[in-house]
């Protein structure tokens, strides 16, 4: 099924790298979302925080994710492990073909708290992960 | 695998030379904790850092999917819980979500050893209060394999949200009368300044995702949660220090210092001394078992009252005990440090533990 890949599919494939590397632009404000986690609502940290999307992440590595769920058709949400949002960011691989969704989540320092100390918590934070094309009826599966 | 289970042997040998001289010299130490009076005297507190001394407490929210707000349990219902180990809902929570990668292991845990070259001159000897104990019940909890070192299951892995959930500490029961406290980070149990208690605190003792029995002696939900308003209201990392009173639970309904035991609580030392640590840092098997970390920590800085030591411990080993004077046979020591914070090169560090740190740990004891 994957190897049936048509040259409008592999566009399709490339333009999903690019959207989850550049999700950043989108994921910055969405950055916003943190404002979820530092509420004063009694039970904020039962609401995970996002993850701000960076593609420049110091030593990044790969985090299973444990659960997705759609956002909209074209942005999922999986839930990964970390730190506090203003200290880590995650950085999405997405490898989408006509069956199935593939994903990845490396997880790093941000820039900006490379140099500094941050909680040693582990924290549920949520990823968003955009699409190139409406999910549809496709498997959401580990990029392995 | 052959290559890293030679060098954990080769770091075992050295631990082992450390406890051997710690062993040597635990008796005096202990006699002198003795001589220093009565485990729980009420001394006057020394100001550190101008900070408030002060701490708080508050019920452990719990909150679960589904519920509009906070659960408020009736007294009837903490009775129960205290019968029954507690809200069954909070103890069950995520626990489908068992780790694919469920396989034993040869050995319950791992351990890095760190070298430090400044080592300190002279480190001032800490007052020592609450003497650590052996659990009462000890039908499985001494039944140890030969690891290179004890991974005492006085600690244990501190879920945030429910046991088994994506987001955790680390904590140690403590010997205190009411045989019911952990000891941990402010910021496990308050996410400090301009923030809130957190949800559905569950504590594991040598929880081990890669056993087929992931809690070997079972859960201890929250009861009550406990930190310095210093932390609470200014994130003060000096004082980055938190409590957590116990419902009776685990597999005996007991108390948690009742199944596990409790180490010992040292205050008013110096910033620098040998240190056990352990945690379940998320960067060493995904948090997933206990590792430790030990060596000599050193002064973090002149501007504040803490140790470091790089152990590169990161997210999830927050509130593990840095022990000092641990007893690998019998998995015992005195809390002296809690593990606070990670810097991109590796550094952890602790909040200093004064008399303060007592009087937190006396007001925790009363929470029950």
């Amino acid at each position: 099924m994957l190897m049936r890949r048509s040259p409008r599919l592999a566009a399709l494939l490339l333009v999903g790298v690019v959207f989850a590397l550049s999700a950043c632009g989108s994921a910055t404000e969405s950055g916003s979302d943190d404002d979820t986690t530092a509420t004063q609502a009694p039970n904020a940290s039962s609401s995970p925080g996002a993850l701000p999307v960076r593609d420049d992440l110091v030593n990044p590595q790969v985090v299973p994710w444990r659960t997705w769920r759609a956002a909209d058709d074209r942005t999922l949400e999986v839930t990964v492990t970390a730190g506090p949002t203003d200290c880590y960011g995650a950085e999405p691989e997405v490898v989408e073909s006509e069956a199935a969704v593939r994903i990845r989540v490396r997880v790093g320092l941000l820039p900006q708290a490379a140099g500094k100390e941050c909680p040693a918590i582990a924290l549920e934070s949520v990823v968003p992960v955009r699409l190139a094309a409406p999910l549809g009826t496709r498997m959401v599966e580990h990029l392995t | 695998m052959d290559v890293s289970g030679r060098n954990r042997i080769a770091r075992g040998a050295r631990r082992l030379g450390v406890i051997a001289l710690a062993a040597a010299v635990a008796p005096v130490l202990a006699a002198t904790g003795a001589a220093a009076g009565p485990a729980w005297a009420d001394t006057k507190p020394t100001l550190v850092a101008g900070s408030d001394l002060s701490t708080s407490g508050s019920l452990a929210p719990v909150r679960l999917p589904g519920d509009k707000a906070a659960r408020t349990y009736s007294p009837e219902q903490v009775k129960t819980f205290e019968r029954t180990g507690g809200d069954p809902a909070v103890l069950a929570y995520w626990t489908p979500e068992r780790m694919k990668a469920a396989k034993p292991l040869d050995v319950p845990g791992d351990a890095v050893w760190v070298e430090k070259t400044a080592r300190a001159v002279a480190s001032k000897t800490p007052t020592v209060a609450a003497q650590p104990v052996a659990a009462t019940i000890t039908t499985r909890v001494t039944n140890y394999p030969a690891p290179v070192t004890n991974f005492s299951i006085t600690n244990g892995k501190l879920f945030i949200g429910g046991y088994e959930s994506g987001s955790w500490c680390s904590a140690s029961a403590i010997n205190t009368p009411s045989t019911r406290v952990l000891i941990t980070a402010g910021h496990c149990v308050h996410s400090g300044q301009g923030g809130n208690w957190l949800s559905n605190l569950v504590f594991v003792p040598r929880y081990n995702a890669f056993n087929a029995d992931h809690d070997p002696v079972g859960r201890f939900q929250a009861y009550r949660l406990r930190s310095f308003n210093e932390w609470m209201n200014n994130s003060n990392r000096n004082r980055d220090v938190g409590w957590v009173t116990t419902f009776s639970g685990g597999d005996w309904g007991a108390t948690v210092v009742n199944t596990v035991g409790g180490h010992g609580l040292a205050y008013n030392g110096g910033t620098e001394f040998d240190v056990s640590i352990f945690g379940y840092p998320s960067n060493f098997d995904g948090g997933n078992k206990m590792w430790a970390c030990w060596g000599v920590a050193t002064d973090s800085s002149i501007w504040d009252d803490r140790s470091q030591i790089g152990c590169n411990f990161g997210g999830g080993s927050s509130g593990g005990p840095w022990i000092w004077n641990y007893n690998n046979a019998n998995g015992l020591g005195w809390v002296r440090s809690v593990m606070s914070t990670v810097d991109g090169s590796g550094v952890n560090r602790g909040p200093y533990f004064d008399t303060a740190v007592l009087d937190g740990t006396n007001a925790a004891n009363g929470d029950w």
